[in-house]
């Protein structure tokens, strides 16, 4: 217990005793806290932003094509002041990401991780100090590129957060998404890469750096939380931040690694793989921080938290890890058998091979029908 | 709202969680009271046809700015209402009751209105999206489609049963709101509305090709009219504006074409020989020969070779254009001309795109798959496009010979798609 | 205040009961039975019970744990209890009650679930021959699938239709198109060939409780047996686009006589090959 308060107590004598610019201090800060907030209120910010673009849903749903009042006819003044269709499935597709990708993961790992795990395990700081600063600074081009893609005429990316090709690969399938999507790709893949500096440093942190005497099975339940929620991001963000990437090189490189046949289902596997991660981790994160309310100091009993610490994270720890195997596989289900099956054998060397056209179609025995005129097989 | 945001923003250092609660619910509900008390918007007005005013302007060396577009635009609108509120004034002398139910127009034009299932505001809420609210292909998802919607200004339509040049029947619009247009974005409205739904809304289409082959008449007309001085202003517009030039007309030869539209209909007496597997005339072996010698036609006398391309592909020419860009560029190597091409586009045209041949492997019949819609295609050949009329050599026979043999190429061996594996699951 | 708080907990289980006993009532204000939509498919039923059996596990844990927490925050509010603190060890044998029980459930449900899954999606319908070792009913057997009687393709924004025909085999000259227009005979096993010829879509039949993804390049079989005759809708649920609102279709389930002639119907509008003025004209 006393090794913790110490640990925080040095930490605080030390960055008050240095006189650091405001930039250095609050802008490009290497400081967990000061990340943390950074990260905190960046979410409040979009979670605004999400709030509203909900409110704009909700009011299609709530008055079918009418005229929006007042802003209507500023923004939609070719329908007369109306949520057109294709800006419809725009707000949605930008709610979901916005709320997915700028809130709940940014929030859960990224504000509170930052800020607690130091605290809550009896480090000066994290592992990785400038990593941590970069994994804040890595959002702002995902922020400013998937902002950029909304306002991209002729309307936003409307893939769906789903982002499932062919629809958000081939360009004539969504034509009014045309470059925002891309821009909403390359917006993911920056928040694939803060979102693994900040899991690498989340995972150095709680195993190398806790206080003497903070055993593993010493660590607080939220800790644990984090923990699992940094391994799971670790290992199923890449997969959707590579799988984001190659659709980004389908659309502007020509490559054919989602866009043709059941390779299709190649991303969704992806997709869901990471998404039933990052689930599984965001619950993660909640349920443990129900373990915040407790604070092992306040028990006026010296020998008594120990016990409970070792009772509670033994059993809860065996709970957690039971939940993370069980998510693991929730992917599996969520596409069905047939989804995985074929979209690991049937075009396994597809993305090696990427332009490979003839792997492709003996495989999948049929093109894709996608613009109109007559590209392939039809009715 | 400004007085009462006020006192809400003092109070909100309220000790009293429960007043607290009280404001927090009051600002929230601010902005949504503040949405739903707005007033509605502006109703949209019919566009201008400015790339046909740029044609004209061009030939005839005339400005269509000022008084000169205001007078023919204050005409149409006396004539056809606006979006809201269509009318065809003057048209009972020329016979428009004939020809569409002005009940119908009601239920087909206005603002979609929120209990839209009472059968309002059909045209904005199911065809304004991609058609314009004018008609003029030109709506809001115009440019992603390939092809284009179709701009019913010029009183063109493609698969119809009358020869070139002749309006469409309802029969033949009816038809294509039903079923779709395989192939194109154009979707089967079968489902979505009844019968008297469909007819409001190709009552409709015809009213709006009725206006935009006015406008284009007044147009052009208007172009021969002098407006140098007050007094030849007043000449102008008592003489153009006058209701024998515009009712009597071009109003009435304008309605006169669609109302007669019926009795040009080209007809056909079935199949030959006859294809009906229920029948017990059916005879494979003369259908086989039938099909080879509309191959050779294919290849010779139907010359349908040139376009549709030796391999039936639709390879054989694609460098063409359809009449809707034709009619401005006037012909397809004038597309390439980067100053007419400009003045196009800025007047409002969507960027030329070539018109290909139906690649006939697909089986993909955008007019529609009974042999009597291939049937016209081939005798009457498709309005606004290179597709031409079968050559009068050809007999009846004939036609039917290429029928059979389009119809047979979509089965040829050569023509299967890779037999697909089938996805056969697992007990797992 | 602690209380008025422990109030607006209590709100969250009777209001969210409130809301599924509101939307289970059928044709009364106010929601006008938002329930499943009437189902018309055999084996319906299987995936309903799935349904509602998660409902009922995970309704009665959701009151219990809401009505806990109204309990003990009523209870236990501040201002009305001065008494010092007491500190609780733990327990060992609650704690693995509580660990155990979860994952008893979820092994059940996992479980449960396997023949609704088998049947709409592994079992499809066809008949049992017997396998190289001659006998039925062994590891060998063959099992000769019932073939589709239509093929259903999914298109922006469209379901394209196309019968068998009478040869039963999709895809040649022979065959019935339809757009967005389904008719099935009643009471009997229906197979149906999806694919797409585009996007992802996905075809759903809410009455018969069936969905399946339509993925492009991919050949697959949905099935069911429809037994009531009607008119139901058939819609996208997944995202393909602009139009995903627009692609909506009818499914008419009809005897088998009305099917037969409507499908001898079509196939003579089909075949229409000739045309005649109307004499009024």
């Amino acid at each position: 217990m006393s090794s913790i308060t110490a640990g925080s107590h040095a930490h605080e004598h030390e960055s008050s005793a240095t006189h650091a610019s405001f930039i250095a201090t609050y802008v490009f800060s290497r400081d967990h806290k000061i990340i943390g907030l950074q990260f905190l209120f960046s979410t409040l910010l979009w979670f605004f932003v999400g709030g509203l673009l909900a409110l704009g849903i909700r009011w299609q749903l709530a008055y079918p094509w009418t005229n929006m009042p007042i802003i209507g006819k500023m923004l939609f003044p070719g329908e007369g002041g109306q949520i057109s269709p294709e800006f419809y499935t725009t707000l949605f597709t930008m709610h979901a990401t916005v709320m997915i990708f700028f809130v709940i993961i940014p929030i859960l790992a990224g504000a509170f991780g930052n800020y607690l795990i130091p605290l809550m395990i009896g480090a000066d700081d994290m592992a990785f100090p400038t990593l941590n600063m970069l994994s804040y600074w890595f959002m702002w081009p995902a922020f400013l590129l998937i902002g950029a893609s909304f306002f991209t005429a002729p309307y936003g990316a409307g893939g769906g957060w789903t982002s499932y090709p062919p629809l958000s690969v081939v360009n004539e399938a969504a034509p009014g998404s045309a470059s925002a999507q891309t821009l909403w790709l390359l917006g993911i893949t920056f928040v694939g890469i803060s979102s693994m500096m900040g899991s690498v440093n989340y995972m150095t942190t709680i195993i190398q750096m806790r206080a003497p005497g903070m055993t593993m099975f010493r660590l607080p339940l939220t800790i644990w939380g984090m923990f699992i929620t940094a391994i799971l991001q670790a290992f199923a963000l890449p997969v959707l931040t590579a799988a984001g990437f190659m659709q980004v090189m389908d659309r502007l490189l020509g490559t054919g690694f989602f866009a043709r046949g059941p390779c299709s289902k190649q991303f969704n596997s992806r997709q869901w793989q990471w998404t039933a991660a990052i689930v599984a981790a965001s619950v993660l994160v909640l349920f443990a921080s129900s373990g915040l309310h407790y604070d092992p100091s306040r028990d006026g009993n010296g020998f008594g938290h120990d016990q409970l610490f070792c009772s509670e994270t033994d059993f809860r720890l065996q709970a957690d890890g039971l939940f993370d195997i069980r998510n693991c596989r929730t992917w599996l289900h969520r596409l069905g058998p047939p989804h995985v099956r074929f979209g690991n054998e049937s075009c396994a060397g597809h993305d090696l091979h990427g332009f490979d056209d003839d792997d492709c179609s003996s495989q999948c025995g049929e093109s894709v029908q996608l613009a109109r005129n007559d590209l392939g097989w039809q009715d | 709202m400004s007085c009462c945001l006020q006192p809400c923003l003092t109070s909100l250092g309220e000790s009293n969680p429960m007043k607290r609660l009280r404001i927090f619910w009051a600002l929230l509900s601010m902005p949504m009271i503040g949405l739903m008390a707005g007033c509605g918007t502006e109703s949209p007005d019919f566009r201008v046809n400015s790339v046909y005013m740029e044609k004209i302007s061009r030939e005839l060396e005339v400005k269509f700015d000022g008084q000169r577009q205001e007078d023919v635009y204050t005409a149409l609108t006396a004539m056809f209402g606006t979006p809201d509120l269509p009318v065809v004034t003057g048209g009972q002398d020329v016979g428009v009751t004939e020809l569409l139910n002005v009940d119908n127009l009601a239920m087909a034009a206005g603002p979609v209105i929120k209990d839209y299932e009472a059968g309002k505001g059909l045209y904005r809420q199911h065809c304004a999206h991609c058609h314009g609210v004018t008609g003029d292909g030109y709506g809001p998802t115009a440019k992603f489609l390939n092809p284009y919607p179709r701009d019913f200004r010029m009183g063109t339509f493609k698969f119809k049963s009358t020869p070139v040049g002749y309006r469409p029947t309802d029969d033949d619009l009816t038809r294509i709101v039903r079923n779709g247009i395989n192939g194109t974005a154009m979707p089967s409205f079968k489902e979505m509305l009844d019968s008297g739904q469909i007819d409001a809304i190709v009552d409709y289409v015809k009213y709006l090709a009725l206006r935009g082959q006015t406008e284009r008449s007044l147009i052009s007309l208007s172009g021969d009219y002098g407006y140098e001085t007050p007094e030849e202003t007043a000449d102008t517009q008592a003489e153009l504006l006058s209701k024998e030039v515009l009712v009597d007309d071009i109003l009435g030869s304008i309605v006169e074409e669609w109302t007669t539209a019926g009795e040009t209909a080209t007809e056909a007496e079935g199949r030959n020989p006859i294809y009906d597997f229920s029948s017990t005339e059916f005879d494979q072996g003369e259908l086989d020969e039938s099909i080879a010698r509309g191959q050779q036609l294919y290849y010779g006398a139907g010359a349908c070779v040139t376009c549709h391309g030796p391999t039936q592909l639709g390879d054989g020419q694609t460098t063409d254009y359809d009449n809707w860009t034709k009619d401005f560029f006037g012909e397809a190597a004038k597309v390439a001309d980067p100053e007419l091409l400009d003045a196009y586009l800025s007047a409002g045209g969507l960027p030329p795109r070539n018109i290909i041949p139906r690649n006939l492997r697909q089986g993909v019949y955008r007019g529609g798959r009974r042999p009597i819609d291939i049937y016209w295609r081939v005798k009457n050949g498709i309005d606004g496009t290179p597709m031409p009329a079968a050559s009068s050599q050809l007999t009846d026979d004939d036609v039917w010979d290429i029928v059979n043999f389009v119809l047979s190429i979509p089965f040829q061996s050569l023509s299967q798609p890779a037999d697909m594996p089938e996805f056969a699951r697992d007990r797992n | 205040m602690g209380r008025f708080w422990s109030l607006l907990f209590l709100a969250v289980p009777v209001l969210g009961v409130g809301v599924f006993a509101a939307a289970m009532m059928t044709d009364s204000w106010p929601l006008y039975n938002h329930w499943l939509p009437r189902d018309v498919s055999e084996k319906g039923y299987v995936i309903d019970n799935l349904f509602n059996t998660i409902l009922y596990l995970t309704g009665i844990i959701f009151v219990g744990t809401s009505l806990a927490l109204f309990w003990f925050l009523w209870k236990y509010d501040g201002e009305k209890n001065s008494g010092p603190v007491r500190f609780l060890h733990g327990s060992h044998t609650l704690e693995i009650v509580w660990s155990i029980i979860p994952a008893a459930t979820l092994l059940f449900i996992a479980i449960y679930q396997m023949n609704a899954w088998a049947d709409a999606k592994i079992d499809r319908p066809g008949t049992r021959l017997a396998g190289a070792d001659g006998r039925m009913n062994t590891e060998d057997d063959l099992i000769e699938f019932q073939s589709p009687i239509a093929q259903v393709t999914g298109r922006q924004f469209e379901w394209r239709i196309r019968y068998a025909g009478r040869d039963g085999v999709v895809g040649t000259a022979d065959d019935v198109h339809t757009v967005n227009d389904l008719h099935l005979p009643v009471d009997e096993e229906v197979v149906l060939q999806i694919k797409s010829d585009d996007v992802l879509h996905s075809f759903f039949l809410p009455n018969c409780r069936l969905k399946q993804d339509v993925v492009p390049g991919m050949k697959q079989m949905v099935w069911f047996k429809p037994k009531e005759v009607g008119s139901f809708d058939i819609v996208c649920a997944e995202l393909c686009g602009w139009g995903h609102y627009k692609m909506k279709g009818r499914m008419t389930i009809e005897s088998r006589k009305d099917f037969d002639q409507w499908l001898t119907d079509q196939e003579h509008i089909q075949q229409e090959s000739s045309f005649a003025l109307s004499e009024e004209e």
